[in-house]
């Protein structure tokens, strides 16, 4: 992330991890919101696998936001790192 | 109407007898756990002890074991347990099973005690009990792979074993069949008691299936939904990294037990993450050793080949093993874990128990409760290597004061170490806790607190849901959500209790639906035509058997039971995004025994029994 840029960085987890890659860094305007970087996320990974899957793989994905869970509606700064934990399963 | 076969053994007698079960009871118990519970509520004496002639193993296989459908492997082993004094099933993959239906048999129920060492060899309609004293100290591969030399013949004989641990009457020990384990609560160690060391099986007939076309149709429906599973499929999560796929996310949910339970985040997670074993250990994936007819193909083998455990070859391991082995004892060296789980499977211990138990001593160690005089010199500290290593060697070998603390497991430790030290003591009913923190995920500390084996991960399997994205960001689902979380749950036992009937592996309905894809193949392979609800119902009538065993055996059993470590309820987490929590346990049990037809103390009420059919129990709990 450069500096002084209006950035935040992705961290994923789980099956998302295999299609993004461990980071990205996403650029946000003005207030705003952990949805609208779900967007942009939804954007860039469209190309690299089914649309209809990846909809219903961040819909379903947990959020934490500076390590601690948030709901879409919560205002996201420059500087913020949010994890997105998709679909994983084990026992 | 259909019927199988199941074998009767009598060690004390040395006697094998054969019985049909009643077709009416197979419908209404199905196989697995079900037909486990009814055979061994029945057989067991109530109150005796667990390690004692009278108290009976059940091995129990499912309609779709050895048929086409998809993981169709896992079989059930239960017992009175001598780690909790319930009850205690658990369930192993492989090919064992297979040839047990191959020779003929739907399962085995072993009673009496033998007068030496002995193993049961199985070829078709032949069964006898055989010397095994030239068998007995025998680690478990040594022990298979001799059993296999001497019966080798036109078919590879299938072993199942236990361990020296289980001899030596280690309460943390589990079954190995063809390297795979089974069971939790000290099952093999029953059978150490009754000195059956092994059971060899080799089979040549056909398995019986009710409607072969139809299973196979179901099959293939399953099959291609499996496939196409970004988990369970072709190049999915399970086939590159097994089920420690998700040791990064629970990690990011502040779940992963850390130095016994103490926090959820270990600062190593990426260097024990299934990505990192799955880059070095596992040669990118491709060593997998799958079970037959398995799309998922969780299991992969570690090959260490340099540093001091170089040469050590063994499958695994999975996240419970990995996680309670790894950051549970403080530990990130990916092949120490790797030599940690082939020792548990090498002696027999089973790996969540050791691992917890451990963790536990290298906290008392670290506080002072317990010094090198107590661990005969070794520096039991959380992340010391040589250290578990030892551990696991003295405890699977029952050897000096270290080897006895492991050995009893986690309750009985803190009992003997005292000093307040029961309130980190990790475990459920005297069942070790495994790799997942309930205060980051409340539904999972139901599970724990009201499982019928103790502190289990799968009875159900909630995690997933509440923290891995796979169920949507909405109550009941999300890890702290209270409300609904015991009506859920119980639904999610009663399926998963079904599945467990079945004979196929729990896995596959990461990919499938457990009941709108399981339930045709059971259908086609048995001819029961049971109905969705009927089918669940199966599950839920083994819940409550098992949970009416518990109150059979236990004279004080009831609510004070479904509980969870003090550390849960009075401790918050002091890190990741479940800090400050405490799992609120009381609400969520009270939803839990309303929707199950419990009474305020647990106890299954009479109307449930009788709508369940299990009017016999009543006036064994009432
Ligand atoms: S998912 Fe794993 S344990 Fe289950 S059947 Fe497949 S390989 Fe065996």
């Amino acid at each position: 992330m450069e500096a002084g840029k209006k950035e935040v960085v992705v961290k994923f987890m789980g099956f998302l991890r295999e299609v993004a890659g461990p980071e990205i860094t996403v650029p946000i305007k003005d207030n705003s919101k952990i949805a609208d970087v779900l967007q942009d996320v939804h954007k860039r990974l469209e190309p690299l696998m089914e649309k209809e899957l990846l909809t219903k793989v961040l819909r379903n994905s947990r959020l934490v936001l500076n390590g601690v869970y948030a709901p879409d509606e919560t205002e996201i700064n420059p500087g913020d790192v949010l994890t997105i934990i998709s679909p994983a399963a084990g026992g | 109407m259909r019927s199988e076969t199941i074998l009767k053994v009598d060690l004390t007698k040395g006697s094998i007898s054969k019985e049909t079960v009643d077709p009416a009871v197979l419908r209404n118990y199905m196989g697995g756990k079900g037909l486990a519970a009814y055979y061994l509520f029945n057989e067991i004496p109530p109150r005796v002890p667990a390690f004692s002639a009278e108290n009976k193993v059940a091995i129990m296989c499912g309609p779709l074991i050895g048929t086409v459908a998809p993981s169709s492997v896992k079989f059930c082993v239960a017992t009175k347990s001598p780690l909790t004094g319930g009850w205690t099933d658990g369930y192993a993959s492989g090919t064992w099973a297979d040839m047990l239906r191959a020779a003929g048999y739907y399962g085995i129920i072993i009673g009496g005690i033998a007068e030496k060492p002995t193993y049961l060899y199985i070829e078709d309609d032949k069964v006898e009990l055989r010397d095994a004293s030239d068998l007995w100290g025998a680690n478990t591969y040594e022990t298979t792979r001799l059993l296999k030399e001497r019966h080798r013949s036109d078919i590879e004989p299938m072993v199942l074993t236990i361990g020296p641990a289980a001899e030596k009457l280690a309460l943390i020990t589990t079954v190995i069949a063809e390297y795979r384990a089974a069971g939790r609560g000290g099952v093999a160690a029953v059978l150490g008691f009754k000195k059956l060391k092994a059971i060899v099986v080799k089979g040549h007939k056909e398995i019986p299936v009710a409607n072969p076309e139809k299973l196979e149709e179901a099959a293939k429906v399953a099959r291609e939904k499996l496939i196409k599973n970004p988990i369970t499929g072709v190049r999915g999560r399970h086939q590159q990294m097994g089920t420690s796929n998700i040791v990064l996310g629970v990690n990011a949910a502040g779940a992963l037990p850390t130095r016994n339970f103490q926090t959820g985040v270990f600062e190593y997670a990426e260097d024990i993450s299934g990505e990192s074993f799955r880059d070095t250990l596992w040669m990118g994936g491709q060593r997998r050793r799958p079970c037959p007819r398995c799309i998922n193909q969780c299991t992969h083998v570690a090959i260490i080949e340099s540093g001091k455990w170089a040469g050590i070859v063994d499958e695994g391991p999975d996240y419970e093993n990995l996680t309670m082995l790894g950051s549970n004892c403080g530990i990130s060296d990916k092949n120490t874990i790797a030599t940690a789980e082939f020792l548990c499977d090498l002696y027999g211990l089973e790996g969540i128990s050791a691992g917890n138990t451990i963790g536990f001593l290298m906290e008392c160690f670290e506080k002072g409760l317990i010094t090198k005089e107590d661990t005969d010199g070794v520096n039991l500290r959380f992340g010391n290597e040589d250290a578990l290593i030892e551990a696991l060697v003295r405890g699977g070998t029952v050897t000096g004061k270290l080897g006895k603390l492991v050995a009893m497991g986690v309750r009985r430790a803190a009992d003997t170490i005292g000093q307040g030290s029961q309130k980190f003591a990790m475990h459920v009913k005297g069942l070790e806790m495994p790799a997942y923190e309930p205060r980051a995920a409340f539904g999972m500390g139901l599970c724990y607190a009201r499982s019928d084996r103790g502190a289990c991960h799968l009875r159900p399997w909630t995690f997933g849901a509440e923290c891995l994205g796979l169920a949507p960001r909405e109550p009941p689902y999300l890890p702290y959500d209270i409300q609904g979380k015991g009506a859920w749950v119980k639904t999610l036992n009663d399926v998963f209790a079904a599945v467990d009937c079945t004979g196929v592996c729990l896995f596959i309905t990461f990919g499938v639906d457990a009941v709108e894809d399981i339930l045709p193949m059971v259908n086609a392979a048995t001819g029961f035509n049971y109905t969705a609800e009927e089918y669940v119902k199966v599950g839920e009538r083994a819940s409550n058997l098992t949970r009416a065993f518990w109150f059979r055996e236990v004279s004080d059993f009831g609510r004070d039971y479904d509980t969870l470590p003090w550390r849960c309820l009075h401790e918050p987490l002091p890190s990741g995004p479940a800090k400050g929590k405490t799992v609120p346990l009381e609400p969520m049990l009270n939803d839990y025994y309303k929707a199950a037809g419990w009474d305020a103390n647990g106890k299954p009420t009479k109307a449930k029994l009788q709508e369940l059919g299990l009017d016999f129990v009543i006036n064994k709990i009432y």
